[in-house]
């Protein structure tokens, strides 16, 4: 049953690998788009600035003059003035090491605004006579933000694997059960391989990411406490997860895809009617008070899904991120669900 | 000794038994068929004993010792219907038998499959009924184990592989293995089985040796010259186990000493005696269906 598991892994994997490979390809062709993009190249990041409609790269562009210099590093700075629109734009390239640019715009009166995805940064803040955008391409990356977006795609693994035991029942139960090994060590044999491959496929997202990234620039990250943190919780989350798909499903023969395939919505759907205020109506006091404890055991309450995006420095949500007593509460639900799963399939019969 | 000793085997679902007091001992070496009609229990019987099923009460010992796990080095079984991977080759599979079992010999694998014209690189979800059968026997064979429990191990194969696994049923009792196995081929049963039970609504109903049942039990027929007869007790004779009359007619169902029977009839005066073989298909009719039987058997012994 485990040799079965381990080929059933293999070949979710080989998929994982085609859709991260294709994803590979979008995102480097993305940002060599972005970063390179036909003559005004010199522009690029500013184009995508312009995306809010404030700056026109072509408007910059008309009547402005530009000049080129080499600083003493080896950057090529590249200064666009446009008077007449009070338009300076500062771009300093540092080939594969990325891209800085300022952009002063003296009519611009927008608010302040920092948003960072991934190793991009953009900064708009007021300076005398107008406001300063600063685009960075390349700025210094927390491994969390890999470690997030990896955390998303196993859980997907997870959701995928999540029924061993029910994919057994369905039909297979005289294999597993005429097998000179106990139940308990073929069940957790075959979790152990599941959660292997999860943990495969998290390392691939990572792979892709960082491959994504050295297409084009190079590798620039940051690591600290907090993205141990965030890498543990979220394999305890996916651990949490995947054992709690085994225990729902360890005992079904059929339609069990069913309950994999309902599983996200749900579980998304506890945590949140656990956490949002609906107000004081009777039905929504009722519930809330079904919800709270249903979403005790959800692991997705201690998770949290969202794009990674930080505005104004905070986190405006993202993956795996929530880091105060989660862990604990995580690797309890695992234990308790992976106990539950084995003891369940234990008595089902053929 | 018995290779499997089973007492009073017992499995209920509800208030339904799908086993009820089933006992049966399986001597060492021998092969030993299961007959009995659809919904009888033998699968039922099997998954009990195999502890794929748990049994209400009963107990079911191998070689004398209860079943654990590994007990399963020394059994190797055949359910009835497929359990093959659709998703996974026939190679895959048997890769799987050669890290679960200690004895299993991929060679001999490959090699019975070679014999049932299976290819190990189709996927199972390629097979016909018939192939993943034939892939099933083959892994079960390849296992070199002790005891072979077979259930219906001939379902959807051709004749000549039906054939085939009689042959490597027939070889395994030969190496001193055990094979209990079941079919509803009851020829296949006869050319292979050396014992035989019945079984009928979760009740062992017959049970011995093939040759013993077929030299026990005779029919004898005798026409009387009119329906004014008397058969003067010879229908309760303890060795007469059913008796039908049809007008002249009446067709005794006989153990042991069937030609002192008919002669008991012909000097009740009956004319055109005669004593009719029974063959393991009759004996089989006779246990489960008495009366399809018995009018099977006259019209055989009229023609």
């Amino acid at each position: 049953m485990t040799y079965v598991e381990w080929l059933r892994v293999a070949r979710c994997l080989k998929s994982t690998a085609w859709v991260l490979g294709v994803l590979l390809v979008l995102i480097v062709l993305a940002e060599y788009t972005f970063l390179n993009f036909g003559s005004r190249s010199s522009l690029s990041g500013v184009e995508l600035h312009t995306a809010s409609g404030e700056i026109d790269a072509r408007e910059i562009l008309d009547g402005a003059t530009t000049t080129y210099s080499m600083l003493p590093d080896g950057t090529k700075r590249t200064t666009i003035v446009n008077a007449a629109k009070g338009v300076r734009v500062t771009i300093d390239d540092h080939g594969y090491f990325g891209k800085h640019v300022e952009i002063f715009e003296r009519s611009v009166r927008g608010s302040q605004k920092l948003i960072g995805i991934g190793p991009l940064s953009f900064q708009r803040v007021a300076v005398p006579g107008g406001s300063k955008v600063t685009i960075d391409t390349n700025k210094p990356e927390d491994f969390a933000y890999l470690a997030a977006i990896a955390t998303f795609v196993a859980l997907i693994l997870a959701t995928i694997l999540g029924a061993p035991f029910a994919r057994q029942n369905d039909g297979h139960l005289e294999i597993a059960l005429t097998n000179p090994a106990p139940r308990t060590t073929l069940g957790l044999g075959a979790m152990l391989a599941d959660v292997a491959g999860i943990v495969a496929a998290w390392l691939m997202t990572v792979a892709m990411l960082f491959l994504a990234h050295v297409a084009q620039n190079a590798p620039n990250y940051t690591y600290g406490p907090r993205d141990t943190e965030v890498i543990g919780l979220g394999f305890a989350g996916v651990l949490a997860w995947y054992a709690m798909l085994c225990a729902a499903t360890a005992s079904m023969r059929r339609a069990y895809g069913v309950v994999l395939g309902i599983s996200w919505p749900i579980a998304a759907l506890v945590a949140l009617l656990a956490k949002v205020d609906l107000g004081d109506a009777p039905m929504a006091q009722l519930v809330h008070w079904i919800a709270t404890p249903l979403s005790w055991i959800d692991p997705f309450t201690y998770l949290h899904f969202g794009p990674a995006f930080t505005v104004n420095g905070k986190p405006a949500g993202s993956l795996a991120v929530s880091l105060q007593n989660e862990l604990p509460a995580l690797l309890i639900l695992a234990l308790v669900y992976v106990t539950l799963a084995i003891v369940q399939w234990r008595r089902v019969e053929a | 000794m018995s290779s499997i000793k089973i007492s009073n085997l017992r499995k209920t679902y509800g208030q339904f038994a799908a086993v009820d007091g089933f006992s049966l001992e399986i001597p060492a070496g021998s092969v030993f068929g299961l007959l009995g009609p659809n919904g009888a229990g033998k699968t039922t019987v099997f998954k009990c004993m195999l502890g794929l099923a748990r049994a209400t009460s009963g107990v079911v010992l191998f070689d004398g010792k209860p079943l654990v796990p590994e007990t399963f080095e020394r059994i190797a079984y055949v359910p009835e219907r497929s359990v093959l991977y659709e998703w996974m080759t026939v190679a895959e599979h048997v890769e799987m038998n050669r890290r679960a079992f200690k004895a299993f010999d991929p060679a001999r694998a490959l090699e019975l499959l070679a014999q049932f014209n299976v290819e190990p690189a189709k996927r199972s979800r390629a097979l016909s009924k018939g192939m993943r059968t034939a892939v099933m026997v083959a892994l079960a064979f390849a296992r070199n184990a002790p005891i072979l429990v077979l259930d219906e191990p001939t379902s959807g194969l051709d004749p000549i592989n039906q054939r085939h696994v009689l042959s490597l049923i027939i070889n395994e009792a030969a190496r001193g293995n055990s094979v209990l196995f079941s079919s509803h081929q009851i020829g296949q049963v006869e050319r292979a089985a050396e014992h035989i039970a019945v079984m009928d609504r979760g009740r062992l109903i017959l049970e011995g040796l093939v040759d013993d049942l077929k030299s026990d039990r005779k029919i004898v027929e005798g026409i009387f010259p009119n329906v004014t007869y008397t058969l003067n007790g010879i229908a309760n004779d303890p060795r007469v186990l059913r008796a039908d009359r049809t007008e002249r007619i009446v067709r005794l169902l006989v153990r042991d000493d069937a030609d002192n029977i008919a002669t008991m009839l012909t000097n009740a005066g009956a004319t055109g005696v005669r004593v009719v073989d029974l063959n393991l298909e009759d004996i089989f009719l006779f246990a489960v269906s008495p009366a399809d039987a018995t009018a099977d058997v006259i019209a055989k012994g009229s023609s």
